[in-house]
């Protein structure tokens, strides 16, 4: 009897921790850089009094939401920040996420587009596609020749640039993909998007494994020239002091940057908080600040040097063309570079 | 199978009965399950999907081609070293011993990385110095890095091997009218066989394994290692990461079983407890001047990686900007709660794993028993595992009941106990080959029992084995990235964790710097353990 008692009292008293502790928290994997992420955790916490505890920081989405996958029995985290919105889109068809929709889109007035058509991710940053070249070498290899620098898609099919361009591989990442679907959008059908690729191809050094690899290698003067996406690019730029120079082409690929929530999260409450908190100005100002990503919240302040979102020319964006022919185009692109 | 035949059932032994239990134990739960959970988390039809693309079939094909290329250059490279380093007397022997060893400690993609700053288009040396502007990226590049990335593991393996030769045996030889290359082909090299062919194999299923190297200077030749990392890192799709990373298995087992078949058509022990080494007689002058200048060229090599990172850590922009600095070494003190857990963890699990691998060489090459062959290939299996297969495997099996170990210290420390248990299994048996199962009967014969031999027979013998394996796991536990990349979590992150990070926010000047500290702290410890065990601060004496 006395045991029965004893019993009891420490499997209330474990629930009682259980709920009284835990349900004031969240648990966030963030495929984000790592002071965006510490940062969001903390203005969370002081904004709602829940603690926010990044559990796992990568930048790398895709291994993030693998992470996800293989913990999916028993779910680690309540909510997956950043990322573009393919990746969760993947996640919720493989049946990883739980569905929500936040207020905040409808009270703040937020552009509906940026939102999952089938509720599940939430958009709540913006991200457009650079073009990047070596300061130096452009100088003192293209210029001469009386060449312009690169302003637009178009300038990289120039000659000059034979074996001086850093482009990536759609084969081996989700973001490298949107860039292949930014020329088609761009050029208005697949069979002009993939007759860009193919000239471009004649240019191309090397097809980089990661979408951003051409900063590292344009930076080191491996090439002369290449894209990535523009807010890391700055970024790095201003971070390391880059010799680059970058410049936003009309009629670029963007990507939405995404957050949802995980199937079984163990904080169900406080994940929605949190991702509501992901829409509001406070978060989309320290998102900016730290990533360089454009808020998807009018008016958010971006730092300087960083063009204001509606400067940027985009081309126009098929979100659902963009997710069904993942396959398709990542064939034609093989076909076309033999990679 | 002279060792077979004569060796002892367990059965009568209680005490080792209990140590073969455990073994086998940890083999089935560390090894075999993560690994049959990876395999089996794909859907067959997924296995299809995957292999039907072309792009893997020539990443298949390239993987094959670079392990060939880059396994036969990192044993020779390997064997010349250990051979220099043993048996000549070439001038500066202890240096270039000290530089063998060096490329072990480099995290991954720090080799390629260096040689991209000194040999790319705008390298230091290439463009900097002789103002040509080669291109780097491909398989020759790759070639390169994984040569000096990977021969320190062929040097250390034949070395062992090559020292417990019997200068006697050599000496015989000469005195029988053998001299020079007659006398090296027909004695020396023959006795470094399962060196040799242990190392060869140790080497060629790393390089199959590897993704640093080709990675960062593999261009637009991608091998199976990095196309299963890709897809999810790209794509976050772990099922065909699995389906790529289970195509490796393949080639690695055939390796595996051609190793073992050519090793154990003889015997090959030299150490047959009759005592005394004469003084080897001096080299021939062109030999000497010969490997020289081979193991200058190639020790300048392994130095250019150091240099490299070493002033990227005390530059403002790696690359481009060489203005000194110190604010990059801020990140070394914001980043030491992961350094700690790096040396921790690494040390716990280079211990544990030497202990663990040790006994099984034992009970493997000295007892006969039912699942013997089942315990020699478990021990062998994750040499054969690229380290994001293993990691997979742990982060499904432990992070949920009945094992749920997620964010402690304990999944990445079995995961690098396990990850590395190859290692020191090898060079267990490599050693264990060398000494004659005699010792062990003539004690046997005096009333000894197994567990006795092993502790005051065995044990003194297989020291320098069990010192070198402790290293490199301990080097490999601390620098590997590919494991822990599927485990840490806040609470258990380790320093290759944030490099990683750093590396993909392009920090590379505080990368550098962390990985600096690394390699001092990993260089400290292992200093530091030496000193424990009571024997000489010779950091390099493996």
């Amino acid at each position: 009897m006395k045991r029965t008692v004893l019993a009891l009292a420490l499997l209330l008293f474990a629930f009682g921790r259980l709920f009284a502790d835990d349900a004031k928290k969240v648990i966030v994997y963030a495929a984000l850089d790592e002071k965006t992420a510490n940062e969001l955790a903390a203005a969370f916490q002081k904004e709602t009094g829940y603690s926010a505890e990044i559990a796992l920081q990568i930048e790398q989405a895709g291994t993030v939401a693998g992470r996800i996958k293989t913990e999916a029995p028993n779910a680690r985290a309540d909510v997956v920040i950043g990322g573009n919105s393919n990746f969760h889109t993947d996640l919720a068809a493989g049946g990883y996420l739980e569905k929500y929709t936040s207020p905040v889109v409808k009270s703040a007035a937020i552009d509906p587009r940026f939102m999952d058509p089938d509720g599940y991710w939430t958009g709540w940053y913006l991200g457009a596609l650079c073009i990047l070249y070596n300061e130096k070498r452009y100088n003192e290899e293209i210029k001469p020749k009386g060449i312009q620098p690169p302003a637009t898609w178009d300038d990289l099919l120039n000659p000059a640039y034979k074996g001086q361009v850093i482009a990536s591989n759609p084969a081996t990442t989700g973001g490298a993909y949107l860039m292949v679907a930014a020329q088609v959008f761009r050029l208005g059908s697949e069979k002009a998007g993939f007759d860009y690729v193919r000239k471009l191809h004649a240019n191309v050094a090397q097809y980089t494994k990661g979408a951003n690899g051409s900063i590292l290698l344009v930076s080191q003067g491996e090439a002369i020239v290449g894209f990535a996406w523009g807010h890391d690019t700055l970024k790095q730029k201003a971070q390391g002091n880059l010799p680059i120079v970058v410049v936003f082409p009309r009629d670029t690929g963007f990507e939405i940057g995404a957050a949802s929530i995980i199937k079984n999260a163990p904080h169900l409450e406080a994940a929605r908080k949190f991702i509501d908190f992901l829409l509001s100005p406070a978060a989309g100002k320290i998102n900016s600040a730290n990533g360089y990503r454009y808020s998807v919240r009018k008016g958010v302040e971006t730092p300087a040097g960083v063009p204001p979102f509606e400067s940027i020319k985009l081309a126009p964006w098929d979100l659902k063309a963009a997710a069904a022919n993942v396959e398709n185009w990542k064939k034609q692109w093989s076909e076309i570079t033999g990679q | 199978m002279t060792v077979a035949s004569r060796a002892h059932g367990v059965a009568r032994e209680p005490g080792l009965l209990l140590v073969l239990a455990f073994i086998l134990a940890c083999l089935f739960l560390f090894v075999l399950a993560p690994t049959c959970a990876t395999l089996l988390f794909p859907a067959p039809r997924d296995y299809a999907a995957v292999l039907s693309g072309p792009r893997y079939l020539r990443a298949a094909l390239n993987s094959l081609f670079i392990t060939v290329l880059s396994t036969a250059t990192a044993t020779l490279f390997g064997f010349l070293f250990a051979y220099t380093v043993t048996r000549t007397n070439v001038p500066g022997r202890r240096f270039f011993r000290i530089l063998a060893i060096l490329p072990l400690f480099s995290p991954p993609f720090m080799v390629a990385f260096s040689y991209m700053m000194m040999f790319g288009k705008n390298g230091l040396l290439t463009y900097g110095l002789l103002g040509i502007r080669p291109n780097i990226f491909g398989w020759h590049g790759l070639w390169l890095s994984q040569t000096i990335s990977f021969f320190p593991v062929a040097a250390m393996v034949v070395e062992g091997v090559l020292r417990s030769i019997s200068p006697n045996v050599e000496n015989a030889g000469r005195n029988l009218g053998a001299t020079g290359f007659r006398l090296f082909r027909t004695v020396t090299l023959p006795l470094a066989r399962p060196g040799i062919a242990g190392a060869a194999l140790l080497v060629s299923i790393q390089v199959l394994a590897d993704f640093g190297n080709p990675i960062m200077i593999g261009g637009n030749f991608s091998v199976l290692a990095t196309e299963a990392w890709l897809r999810v890192e790209g794509w976050g799709d772990v099922k065909g990461a699995a389906v790529l990373s289970s195509l490796l298995l393949l080639p690695s087992l055939v390796l595996f079983a051609a190793q073992r078949v050519w090793v154990s058509r003889r015997t090959y022990a030299t150490l047959t407890g009759r005592a005394g080494a004469a003084d080897l007689p001096p080299t021939g002058p062109l030999v000497r001047v010969l490997l020289f200048s081979f193991c200058a060229l190639t020790s300048l090599l392994v130095l250019i990686v150091y240099a490299a990172l070493i002033i990227g850590a005390f530059v403002k922009g790696w690359g481009f900007d060489w203005t000194p600095t110190l604010r990059n070494l801020s990140e070394v003190v914001s980043r030491s709660p992961e350094l700690l857990r790096s040396l921790v963890y690494a040390a716990a699990a280079g211990l544990a794993g030497t202990v663990i691998a040790m006994s099984a060489a034992y009970i493997v090459s000295r007892k006969e028993f039912v699942l013997k062959r089942l315990v020699d290939v478990t021990a062998m299996l994750p040499a054969a595992l690229p380290g994001i297969f293993f990691g997979i495997g742990y982060a499904i099996v432990f992070t949920r009941p009945p094992f749920d170990l997620y964010g402690s210290a304990a999944i990445i420390v079995l995961s690098l106990v396990f990850w590395n248990i190859s290692v020191g299994y090898q060079s267990g048996l490599a050693a264990l080959s060398q000494i004659s199962p005699s010792f062990g009967e003539a004690a046997s014969n005096l009333g000894a029992r197994s567990m006795r031999i092993f502790r005051e027979i065995e044990i003194p013998l297989i020291r320098g084995a069990f010192f070198s394996s402790f290293t490199v796991s301990f080097i490999r536990a601390a620098t590997t990235l590919s494991v822990v990349v599927f485990l840490a979590t806040s609470s258990n992150s380790v320093a290759t964790f944030s490099i990683m990070n750093l590396v993909n926010d392009g920090f590379y000047g505080k990368a550098a710097a962390l990985t600096t500290a690394l390699l001092l702290a990993s260089f400290a410890l292992l200093g530091t353990a030496r000193l424990a065990a009571g024997r000489p601060v010779e950091l390099f004496k493996v």
